[in-house]
């Protein structure tokens, strides 16, 4: 059962670790990403911030979505988190059971419109937040749990 | 209620916060002292000032920045209190593991017990656990 889909460019960090996963009740994180499974020292250093008592799976994206597909995460509160919009936008196009995406943080960067704290985002990724809308998933920016929900959709459409 | 007082010499305490803040959320059960940052201040008068908060139910854990030192020397005159728990050694994770848990069912003793024993791990020569390596895990 997929919890939750969260972007954090950070990845697993304190917010990750500490506030999401037990705030869900998560018993598995995976992190879907390209670059993560080829880079040694990234890849050790978000295995040491794991958090105890939670398995953590770290799969390249189409390994992630041919898991998910496959059905082995099934038996888990799963709690996913990629880096990038455009990564969430692959995972909710290929596995449609996700419903729900969580925008942590997006850094920012040359050209990108800030949405919100810690949220900034490129007119193509607005268009992909606007693409999983349509897909009916609920696409809201939170940094902590106990923040209150803002809906992106309704955010893009005030101050586009 | 439980409530949760972080104490230290100089911002220590208010950084702590802060920062606690930043990973966890808001709270509204932490308070702050950061003694000594002002000639008038009066550490004892300062934590007279948020006993005096509590109700008679209510547990406050103060958690001081270092055993020894003249914060948690002024809180232990307060373990008379029943109501008054102590820790010295405030840091990052002990502060966002008893933040957390703070909503627990469990006593406070043994939620204190169970933080002292998750967070002390978490000081680490980090050079070292590269050198370690941890596992691969899969579904």
């Amino acid at each position: 059962m997929i919890k939750l889909l969260r972007v954090d460019h950070r990845l697993l960090h304190g917010q990750v670790a500490f506030s999401w996963t037990q705030s869900l009740g998560a018993d598995c994180i995976l992190i879907a990403n390209d670059d993560v499974p080829v880079n040694e020292l990234r890849k050790t250093t978000i295995k040491l911030a794991k958090p105890q008592g939670i398995k953590l799976v770290i799969k390249n994206m189409e390994d992630a979505i041919q898991a998910l597909k496959d059905g082995v995460t099934d038996k888990y509160k799963l709690f996913i988190v990629v880096e990038s919009v455009a990564d969430a936008q692959k995972l909710t196009e290929a596995y449609p059971e996700i419903k729900h995406v969580n925008l942590g943080g997006v850094k920012a960067k040359d050209g990108a419109r800030n949405i919100s704290k810690a949220v900034n985002l490129l007119p193509e990724e607005e268009k992909l937040v606007k693409k999983m809308i349509d897909q009916n998933v609920e696409v809201e920016i939170r940094q902590v749990p106990s923040d209150k929900k803002v809906n992106a959709g309704t955010v893009i459409q005030t101050n586009g | 209620m439980r409530y949760l007082l972080f104490a230290s010499h100089g911002g220590l305490a208010e950084g702590m916060l802060d920062s606690v803040e930043m990973v966890t959320g808001k709270h509204n059960n932490i308070f702050t002292i950061s003694a000594y940052k002002n000639e008038r201040d009066n550490l004892s008068e300062q934590l007279t000032t948020v006993i005096n908060q509590l109700a008679e139910n209510d547990e406050l854990i103060i958690v001081t920045d270092i055993f020894g030192g003249s914060v948690n020397n002024e809180c232990m005159k307060l373990l008379t209190d029943p109501r008054i728990h102590l820790i010295a050694g405030l840091n990052l994770p002990l502060a966002i593991e008893l933040a957390i848990m703070n909503g627990s069912k469990a006593s406070t003793s043994q939620l204190i017990e169970n933080a002292l024993k998750n967070t002390k791990e978490t000081i680490k020569y980090c050079n070292h656990l590269l050198r370690i390596g941890v596992a691969d895990e899969e579904f």
